[in-house]
């Protein structure tokens, strides 16, 4: 994959070759300032020696007016390639060299530096002291040699510094190398352990201690990490253990409490129908005894007492199996249909004088449930509501929507959350609850009716339907108003339909 | 004629004990409600209290603990519909049958009855609880 950013070999190369910005230069026009500087020195100790030597050669002369040998010495001069003029002034008159004209001496006696006047001859006056007087040599020297190594000078300060920068240029990947395959080796010991070989050493080799120091401290970092990340794995396992063993509480939990609802409704259903067989057995036998011997009824009847004794075994029998919803059974249905299917049947019990409304909103998506149940549901709240009616001109309102759970109902129900709902909710204007009947309106066989008028099982039973269906139920009730009951049921989603096909 | 007293918000369990407890013998009064068949208890003079246990209001266990308390020598006898029922571990004293008549003994009942009975059974277990001293 490539990877926008900067290696450390290409960020050395970079910087070494920045600073060559300042260095070349500088190491250029230095060489060259020195080699300048050597060259002069050369040339003027040169032609001061020369100069010199000529001057003690003059002095042993003793009238240089008269020897001849003092225009040799001033001729060798030119003659011997250095000099390109010389004379001797003295107060009587000046001694020129026979090789040069009184037109090439120019009218200055020494040059201040090389390169005056333009005319590549640089001049020197040195005295001489004859045994008849003082004199002047005056010598002029040919600054040509000078300048060609001076030229030289400027062609081996180039060659030198292109020589460095070419030397430079080849050791700066190996530099970059050194520097950079310690990290890179690192770097690879590190991938290994964040891919998980944790066996992989972390160390470096390289005589940078930033470096090495940086290799023991991920060392370090890496046995702690280890060591954080066993004993996070340890908690993490603990956690799972605990997690699963309370999901298995909860189970059983909620099984015991499953149990408990079940017995309750068994015993509950016991009860009544062992009340309803007692009157059955005691009037049959009574009636087997009233009637003739001879009656060909009496067979029926030792049939219906015989068919009451199966009964109060079937009875048993029932009690001893618990019952649970099978959540196999459940559909996803449509509550709406089942709504108006019960009140349908409802409607010839309730007082014609008592209204019914029933609203039922466009957009009420299926719940995951079966339509016994929500007909159970419903018939249910429908007769609690019109029991609770104070006369018969009371008035029941169903609804039915699509709902979410607000914070209250979050609150105690987190399942709910975030979850699209459908709330079916019941109204009445009946007599109302109390603090205390409202604690216990869901208990199995808590009934306010008159004696023989419940059985105390409805509401029981509609708290167990919602909770088998992973739903909620709140109840609202004022005395003397009436009462409101809100069941959430969650919406069925059909997972295989993509929101794409929703839209 | 020995009176007996019948207990029970049931109309037909009521009045098909009575008959059954009338033809063998005794003189039987009826009362629906704990609170009813208390008032005729202190009005009258009965040998033999036949009281269901589970009723809506005040149940048969608090009528038996009541009778026991007023009076130390009448026979008491609970019925109730229900059997034993449930997990072993499980016994809601709200409904059920064995945890009430086994509550019904601790009050006071001398005999227990579970419904349904037969004539027999019936006649069979009132006769020995009067026999019995």
């Amino acid at each position: 994959m490539a990877r926008i950013g900067h290696t450390i070999s290409s960020r050395i190369t970079l910087g070494v070759l920045a600073l060559q910005i300042i260095i070349l230069p500088t190491l250029y026009f230095g060489l060259v300032y020195l080699l300048k500087e050597n060259n002069e020195e050369t040339f003027l100790n040169s032609s001061r020696g020369h100069a010199r030597f000529l001057a003690d050669r003059l002095e042993r002369i003793a009238d240089p007016y008269r020897d001849a040998e003092v225009i040799e010495i001033l001729d060798s001069v030119v003659l011997s390639g250095d000099g390109m003029f010389s004379e001797l002034i003295g107060a009587d008159g000046v001694i020129l060299s026979s090789l040069v004209t009184e037109s090439d001496a120019k009218r200055y006696i020494t040059d201040t530096k090389i390169g005056d006047h333009d005319d590549n001859t640089y001049y020197i006056s040195v005295p001489v002291v004859t045994q008849r007087d003082m004199f002047t040599l005056r010598v002029g020297f040919d600054e040509t040699p000078y300048m060609e190594s001076n030229a030289t000078a400027y062609k081996s300060g180039l060659y030198i510094t292109l020589a460095y920068l070419a030397a430079l240029l080849l050791l700066l990947p190996f530099i970059g190398h050194r520097i950079a395959q310690p990290i890179k080796n690192l770097q690879q010991a590190s991938r290994q352990v964040a891919g998980g070989v944790l066996s992989e050493q972390l160390s470096i080799e390289s005589d940078l201690v930033e470096l090495t120091d940086l290799a023991e401290d991920l060392e370090r970092m890496k046995q702690r990490l280890i060591g954080t990340s066993q004993q996070l794995q340890e908690e993490i396992e603990e956690h799972k253990k605990s997690e699963a063993n309370r999901r298995s509480l909860e189970t059983q939990l909620r099984h015991s409490q499953r149990l408990q609802a079940v017995g309750t409704m068994a015993g509950g259903i016991a009860h009544e129908l062992n009340n309803i067989l007692v009157p059955i057995i005691l009037y049959t036998d009574i009636a087997i005894e009233d009637l003739p011997k001879d009656s060909a009824s009496i067979e029926s009847l030792e049939r219906v007492l015989a068919s009451a004794t199966r009964a109060k075994g079937i009875v048993s029998q029932v009690l001893m199996f618990g019952h649970k919803i099978d959540t196999g059974s459940l559909v996803p249905t449509d509550m709406a249909e089942v709504l108006r299917e019960s009140i349908e049947l409802m409607r010839a019990s309730t007082p014609h004088t008592a209204t019914v409304e029933l609203h039922i909103a466009d957009d009420c998506p299926p719940v995951m449930a079966n339509a016994g149940l929500l007909n159970q549901l419903t018939l249910n709240l429908y007769s609690n509501a019109v029991q609770a009616l104070i006369d018969a001109k009371g008035k029941v309102i169903f609804s039915l929507a699509r709902s979410r759970a607000d914070s209250a109902l979050s609150g105690l129900y987190p399942a709910l959350a975030d979850r699209d709902l459908v709330r079916l909710q019941v109204m009445d204007n009946g007599h109302g609850m109390d603090e205390e009947t409202l604690q216990r309106i869901f208990e199995p066989f808590f009934t306010t009716r008159a004696v023989g008028e419940g059985t105390g099982l409805g509401l029981s039973v509609v708290h167990g339907i919602v909770a088998d269906l992973n739903g909620a139920i709140l109840v609202q009730s004022t005395l003397e108003s009436g009462s409101t009951f809100s069941v959430y049921l969650p919406a069925y989603v059909d997972k295989s339909v993509t929101s794409d096909q929703l839209a | 004629m020995i009176n007996v007293l019948l207990i029970d918000d049931e109309k037909d369990v009521r009045e098909s004990i009575a008959q059954v407890l009338s033809r063998a013998g005794y003189h039987v009064q009826v009362a629906n409600t704990v609170e009813a068949g208390l008032a005729m208890l202190d009005k009258g003079d009965y040998e033999l209290l036949i009281s269901d246990i589970i009723m809506p209001g005040a149940n048969g266990v608090q009528a038996i603990e009541e009778v026991r308390e007023r009076n130390r020598t009448i026979k008491i006898m609970a019925i109730s519909g229900g059997g034993n029922f449930g997990p072993k571990d499980y016994q809601p004293q709200a409904i059920a049958t064995t945890a009430y008549l086994q509550a019904a003994t601790e009050a006071g009942a001398d005999a227990i009855l579970t419904k349904p009975f037969t004539r027999a059974e019936l006649v069979e277990r009132v006769s020995s609880l009067l026999q019995a001293e």
